[in-house]
C-alpha cells in the first residue's frame, strides 16, 4: 500500500487544521504540509481534498489576485468546518491510541 | 474571466511550461466544465509560478509523474458538466438553425404581405431538424474521441503532434457531416417539418441552454478582467500612450502657435486632454445615433433610387440596417473605450503629479 492510500483520511483533517489557523491558499498549504514531513503530498493530491472540503461546506473560498498575477483561491474555515475539525481530532486520537497499542 | 491562466504561461520557464501545457491539455480534454477548468488551471499556474520563484524542481510539485498528477487533479467526475458540454457542442448548430428559421419566418411574412395565400400552420421549413441533430451527434462523438485520444497520448508524444491528430479527428467529423448533408439531405425539402415546429424547437432549445448556462454567465461577469487589467498588456501600453500623448502635445503647441495663442504649457495641454476625453464623441449615445443616422441615409438613398416594393420590404430594410449598423457601432465603441480609459488614466496621473509638485514647491517656499 502506498502512502497516498494511508494518508487519504488523515489528510483532510490536516489540511483543515492548516486552514483553521488563518486564510491561506494551495501552495502555502503544500509548504505547511511539507514542513511537517508530508513531502509526498503534491498539488494533485491536495486539489481534490480542497474541492471535497469546499463541497462539504467545511471551508469557504474567495478568489483574489496573487502577487505573481494569476487568480488565486484563498480558503478559510467555516463554522461547520471548525466543528468537524474538533470531532476529527477526537476520533483521530482514539484511532491513533488503538493503533499505537498494536503497532508499537 | 475564463482562461485567465493563459496570460501567465509565458512567465514559466521551459521545464514548468512543458509540464503545464500537458496538464492543461489533459484537464481540458477531461473536464468539460469551463469554470472548473479555469479554477484548476489557475490554481496550477499559481503554484507553478510560486514554486519556480522558490527555485523548486517541477517534480517536487507534481510528485514525479505528470500523468498521476493530472489524474488526481481531475479525480472527481461530474456528470452535469458532461451534459452541459453536450449542450454547448450542439449550441452552434441550433444557433445556425435558429437563424435559418428566422430568415424563413421573415420570408413567410413577406409572402403573406405580398398577398399570397399561405397557411401558417402548414407552411413547411426547408431545414431538416433530424439532419442537424445527426450533425451535432457526429460533432459530439468526434469531440469525445479526440479528447480520449489526447488523454491517452498527451504523456507519450509531443504536445504539438497530439493536438494536431486531435484536430484532424474533429476536422474529419466536419467533412463527414458535409458529406452526409450532400448525399442524403439534398433535395429532401418535402420531408421537412412545419416551420412553426422548427421555431418551437429552436425556442425550447435556446431557453434550456440559457437556463443551464446561467451560472457560467454569472461567473464570467463576476470575474471579468479587462484586457488592460493584465499587467503585461498595461506595461506594453504605457510607452504607447506616452508617445501618443506627447505627439498630441506637440501638435497642440504647433496649432496654438499658428493661431497666435502663444506657447502652450503642459498643464494647459492636460486640461485640454481632459476636456477632449469628456467630449460627446466618446459617449455611447453618439454611436447609437450613428447607427440610426446610417439607417436614415440608407432609406433616403433607397427611396431616391426606386423605393421599396412593399411596406414589409421597407420594415425589413430598416430592421437589417439597424441591426447591422448597431452591431458594428457596438464593436467600434468597445474597441475604442479601453484606449480612452488608458488616456484618461495617463492624464489623471500627470495632473496628480503636477498637483504634488505644486504643493511640494509651495511648502518649500
Amino acid at each position: 500500500m502506498d502512502n497516498a492510500q494511508l494518508l487519504k483520511g488523515v489528510l483532510e483533517g490536516c489540511v483543515l487544521s492548516i486552514i483553521a489557523k488563518g486564510e491561506t491558499y494551495g501552495y502555502e498549504i503544500l509548504n505547511s504540509l511539507e514542513a511537517v514531513g508530508f513531502e509526498d503530498v503534491g498539488e494533485g493530491t491536495l486539489y481534490p481534498v480542497l474541492t471535497r472540503l469546499d463541497k462539504n461546506k467545511l471551508i469557504s473560498c474567495r478568489r483574489g489576485k496573487s502577487p505573481l498575477g494569476p487568480v488565486r483561491k484563498y480558503y478559510s474555515i467555516t463554522e461547520e468546518g471548525e466543528k468537524y475539525l474538533l470531532d476529527f481530532k477526537e476520533r483521530y486520537k482514539k484511532i491513533n491510541k488503538s493503533a499505537q497499542k498494536l503497532l508499537s | 474571466m475564463i482562461n485567465s491562466y493563459a496570460m501567465h504561461v509565458d512567465k514559466l520557464n521551459p521545464e514548468y511550461k512543458d509540464v503545464f501545457t500537458r496538464v492543461r491539455d489533459y484537464v481540458i480534454s477531461k473536464e468539460y466544465d469551463e469554470i472548473k477548468n479555469e479554477e484548476i488551471l489557475s490554481g496550477v499556474i499559481d503554484s507553478f509560478l510560486e514554486a519556480q520563484q522558490d527555485e523548486k524542481n517541477v517534480n517536487q510539485i507534481i510528485g514525479g509523474s505528470v500523468e498521476n498528477y493530472c489524474k488526481r487533479l481531475c479525480e472527481e467526475n461530474d456528470v452535469k458538466s458532461h451534459i452541459l458540454f453536450s449542450f454547448e457542442l450542439f449550441n452552434p448548430i441550433f444557433t445556425f438553425l435558429s437563424l435559418m428559421a428566422f430568415c424563413e419566418v421573415v420570408e413567410m411574412i413577406g409572402k403573406i404581405t405580398d398577398g399570397k395565400n399561405i397557411n401558417v400552420l402548414t407552411y413547411k421549413s426547408r431545414e431538416g431538424i433530424i439532419g442537424y441533430l445527426i450533425g451535432g451527434g457526429i460533432l459530439l462523438v468526434s469531440a469525445i474521441i479526440s479528447d480520449v485520444f489526447v488523454r491517452k497520448n498527451i504523456f507519450k508524444m509531443s504536445v504539438k503532434k497530439c493536438k494536431r491528430i486531435a484536430m484532424g479527428i474533429r476536422f474529419a467529423a466536419i467533412v463527414v457531416i458535409f458529406l452526409i448533408f450532400a448525399i442524403f439531405a439534398n433535395g429532401k425539402e418535402e420531408e421537412c417539418m412545419y416551420l412553426w415546429m422548427v421555431v418551437a424547437v429552436c425556442v425550447a432549445w435556446k431557453s434550456v441552454y440559457f437556463f443551464l448556462t446561467k451560472h457560467k454567465r454569472e461567473y464570467k461577469k463576476e470575474n471579468k478582467i479587462s484586457l488592460f487589467d493584465i499587467d503585461s498588456v498595461k506595461e506594453e501600453m504605457v510607452p504607447f500612450i506616452d508617445k501618443l500623448e506627447n505627439d498630441r502635445f506637440e501638435k497642440l503647441k504647433k496649432k496654438n502657435l499658428r493661431k497666435g495663442k502663444g506657447e502652450t504649457s503642459f498643464a494647459e495641454f492636460l486640461e485640454y486632454e481632459k476636456k477632449d476625453l469628456n467630449k460627446f464623441d466618446k459617449k455611447p449615445v453618439v454611436y447609437v445615433a450613428i447607427a440610426i443616422g446610417g439607417t436614415i441615409i440608407g432609406l433616403i438613398v433607397c427611396a431616391l433610387t426606386g423605393g421599396f416594393p412593399s411596406v414589409f420590404d421597407l420594415l425589413f430594410f430598416i430592421g437589417i440596417m439597424l441591426l447591422a449598423e448597431g452591431v458594428m457601432m457596438y464593436f467600434v465603441y468597445k474597441a475604442c473605450k479601453p484606449g480612452w480609459k488608458q488616456r484618461e488614466e495617463w492624464v489623471d496621473a500627470k495632473l496628480n503629479q503636477n498637483k504634488e509638485e505644486y504643493w511640494s514647491h509651495s511648502s518649500t517656499r
